[in-house]
């Protein structure tokens, strides 16, 4: 096969496989907008989704638009993301699986003197993905009441996003943010006493909204501190906007009795901190903090339910190949990261948590390009106060090129 | 196939079922509603297409037969001579007094009277334009006869007008009766001296022994013979006195074989849109105005069922949901009970259409009458309600 083909029959295929593959979640992601994801790049997921203060070129930072300034060549990045939930609770335990698109991006640069760069992205935001089954019995119909819910759906961006670089050790960035999606439950009712009707119950919430993220990246410690060993040391920060999102409840009663209510649905401001030290050029580590006060929004009034402020912190690890490497294995990139996550689920009044251990490789496929896969492992809440526990495994297959990838180099 | 190869489940299960928001399960709940209006409402029957038809009058009731044979000039040809015919009929019920004498008259029909939009004042008025008559029958050809039967005799009724029986066998099997030759016969009861309502069988009923037949005896060129014909069509049209079946106007009124059909409407109804699991509506029957007073049937009603019916804007039933209910007794009145959450469902996103239409089971069978009572009951528990169980949903 032509390589060129080959190359992008892969990419096509990483974009299009997340439409094959739909199944079942956490029961958490009811609340909110859902389960928050935190992507950031195929290359950052396997370090725990730490990157703030990442700038290079070999991906596109999609937690800090400042982290493109380095990018030197056009470049895109594609993945898709396997979900396994295996989730228990008093009643039981079950796994659920789920796969999708986990985001695709395109960065171009401008001027690579300035760092200026422009990114266009396409990021899940969120997921809701549930069914869960109730029967209990109801005293007015003197039988069990059935009860199915299912819920599905989620938030995405499109962003526009810009780099800049200032005496070279300053990097600013912003990308302006449309998120869109949909959340959606769809009920069914059914009881055992036949006088009874089955009915059902579609509700389904339209968002749309802008945020700006903010970012800044400072490689310039070892100078203001004058300490020259802190050369390779940056320091990032992250803002998003808040904002009230327009919202479109429209609940379906029975299937021919539609309601449509109008509202507002608050995102709160996020701020996040990083740094990372590149140590040799070869062992670069990474920290991040992250906080969104969704604890403190006003009530959300289609479907108020109770959220709490989150936070997160993870730290990350990357073995980059020694330049010049002489085999295949030498040129692969090895990762590593552990997060904790105090997510926004506040269920039962229990915070719900969640500890996250993550590794990957970077496989190289030419020239600035790589295969990176990802590999997630979870848990989260906890079965006190009749909740539920979640041992969760991800697995991310993401493609990170530049155009030298789809170059054809005539061999010497 | 990572998927599948997890055995993942995408099926609902009870995990996580207590994690989720107390107002996703709903609160059960249910609500009566009251009527706040009704009305009795004369409506159009169509008979044509019942095994039974019915001749007679009692009391102010009153219903006259239209019956039509094919003859196929093939069975009595023109060289011979027809002498008699007759017509039997096998009897299936009654209304008013069971062994009263019926007497009644008999007209050639001139005109079709297939269409449904006949009714009984357009056929006693027997005026139509439509050439060349005119009219529906023909009063010149008026022949009076009386029979008495019980619920399972036969009736032979004679046809003494053997001009009419020829020109029935000479008009052909084929091409239209443009002259209106063979329109059949009309009916009607003589109103100063029937006592009773009879009701026979036509010839839609399965057993064919059963259905009208004709008996045309000829002598043709090889002697006496005997033309037998079944009847190919046969309706009936009825009506009531209004004044003497509405003598309450706090009763809804559901007359069956007129019909007069009962019509009920709920103003106030659910104000927010819910999940309905059960409507349930139940009326009451005021017995001492309903049939057992003066049908001479073992018991009171030939079927004791009523329909609800849904109602378009014309307060017509429009097809779109109905509902049977057998009586029950409660407190020793009866109930009709009627579950109708489709149709509660219907009327939570369309309040012009929360009426609903009360109609006897089997309307075109029988004269039941069904006298409820309305929304101004003195007593509440007498008033037509419905109650429907119901979830809040966010």
């Amino acid at each position: 096969m032509n390589y060129f083909r080959m190359k992008a029959t892969l990419t096509v295929f990483i974009i299009l496989f997340p439409l094959i593959v739909y199944a079942g979640g956490s029961s958490y992601s009811r609340y909110g907008f859902g389960d928050i994801l935190r992507y950031g790049d195929s290359r950052i997921y396997a370090m725990g989704g730490t990157g703030i203060a990442l700038v290079d070129d070999g991906s596109i930072n999609l937690l800090n638009p400042a982290g493109m300034s380095r990018i030197g060549y056009t470049r895109f990045s594609a993945g898709f993301e396997y979900d396994s939930f295996s989730s228990k609770d008093n009643s039981g335990s079950s796994t659920y699986s789920m796969g999708g698109l986990q985001g695709l991006a395109f960065a171009f640069p401008i001027s690579r003197e300035n760092g200026i760069v422009m990114s266009i992205e396409a990021t899940p935001f969120s997921k809701v993905n549930y069914a869960i089954n109730s029967s209990n019995w109801d005293a007015l119909s003197e039988s069990i009441q059935h009860q199915n819910f299912y819920g599905s759906g989620g938030l995405s961006y499109l962003g526009l996003g810009l780099s800049g670089s200032l005496l070279n050790t300053l990097h600013l960035g912003g990308r302006l943010n449309y998120m869109y999606g949909r959340t959606r439950q769809y009920q069914t009712s059914s009881f055992d006493n036949g006088n009874y009707a089955s009915t059902t119950f579609d509700r389904t919430i339209y968002y749309s909204g802008f945020t700006f993220t903010f970012g800044a990246i400072y490689e310039g410690i070892d100078q203001l501190l004058d300490f020259p060993s802190l050369h390779n040391l940056s320091l990032g920060i992250t803002l998003r906007s808040a904002n009230s999102y327009d919202a479109k409840a429209e609940r379906i009663f029975a299937e021919n009795d539609t309601t449509n209510q109008k509202g507002t649905a608050d995102i709160p401001l996020s701020v996040g901190f990083g740094l990372s030290y590149l140590h040799q050029n070869r062992y670069r580590f990474l920290g991040d903090f992250l906080f969104e006060n969704w604890g403190n929004l006003k009530p959300f009034t289609l479907d108020p339910v109770t959220l709490r402020n989150s936070y997160r912190t993870s730290i990350g690890f990357e073995a980059i190949p020694e330049k010049g490497a002489d085999t295949f294995l030498k040129r692969i990139f090895y990762r590593a990261g552990f997060a904790y996550n105090s997510t926004y689920y506040k269920i039962n009044g229990v915070g719900i948590n969640e500890l996250l251990m993550s590794g990957g490789i970077g496989v190289p496929m030419g020239p600035e390009s790589w295969l990176n896969i990802g590999l997630q492992v979870g848990l989260r809440g906890t079965t006190d106060n009749n909740l539920q526990k979640d041992i969760i495994v991800r697995l991310s297959v993401a493609v990170s090129a530049s155009e030298l990838w789809f170059l054809k180099f005539d061999e010497e | 196939m990572l998927c599948l190869s997890s055995g993942c489940n995408d099926a609902p299960d009870p995990i996580g079922v207590s994690t989720q928001p107390k107002w996703d399960y709903g609160v059960i709940r249910d609500t009566t509603f009251y009527a706040t209006g009704h009305a009795s409402l004369p409506n159009r029957l169509i008979t044509s297409s019942t095994d039974r038809f019915m001749l007679g009058k009692y009391q102010t009731y009153q219903a006259w037969a239209c019956m039509k044979f094919s003859c196929p000039d093939s069975m009595v040809k023109y060289s011979a001579t027809i002498t008699s015919g007759y017509i039997i009929l096998k009897s299936v019920y009654h209304f008013g007094r069971p062994m009263s004498v019926l007497p009644f008259e008999m007209y050639r029909a001139r005109a079709s009277w297939a269409n449904d939009l006949l009714t009984y004042d357009s056929l006693q008025l027997n005026t139509i334009a439509q050439s060349p008559y005119n009219y529906y029958y023909d009063i010149s050809t008026q022949y009076s006869s009386t029979i008495q039967a019980g619920d399972t005799d036969w009736v032979r009724i004679d046809i003494p007008d053997i001009t009419m029986l020829r020109e029935w066998h000479s008009i052909g099997t084929t091409g239209s009766d443009t002259l209106h030759y063979n329109d059949g016969i009309i009916l009607s009861p003589d109103p100063s001296s029937s006592d009773v309502i009879r009701g026979f069988y036509s010839s839609l009923i399965s057993d064919t022994s059963y259905q009208p037949t004709l008996y045309v005896n000829y002598i043709g060129d090889y002697g006496p013979g005997t033309c037998i014909n079944k009847v190919s069509n046969s309706k009936y049209v009825s009506t009531v006195n209004h004044a003497s079946l509405i003598t309450d106007n706090n009763l809804i009124y559901v007359q069956n074989g007129i019909s007069y059909r009962g019509l009920i409407a709920f103003d106030s109804f659910l104000t927010t849109p819910v999940l309905i699991h059960r409507a349930v509506l139940q009326v009451t029957l005021n017995a001492s105005k309903s049939s057992p007073q003066f049908n001479f049937f073992p018991t009171p009603f030939l079927h004791d069922s009523l329909f609800a019916l849904s109602v378009g804007a014309d307060s017509l039933s429009d097809g779109a949901f109905s509902a049977l209910s057998p009586s029950s007794i409660d407190s020793g009145r009866i109930i009709y009970s009627f579950e109708l959450a489709g149709l509660a469902n219907r009327w939570s996103v369309n309040s012009s259409a929360r009426k609903v239409l009360l109609n006897g089971y089997i309307e075109k069978y029988c004269f039941d009458l069904f006298a409820i009572y309305g929304e101004a009951s003195d007593s509440i528990k007498f008033r037509p309600r419905i109650t429907i169980t119901y979830s809040i949903k966010r």
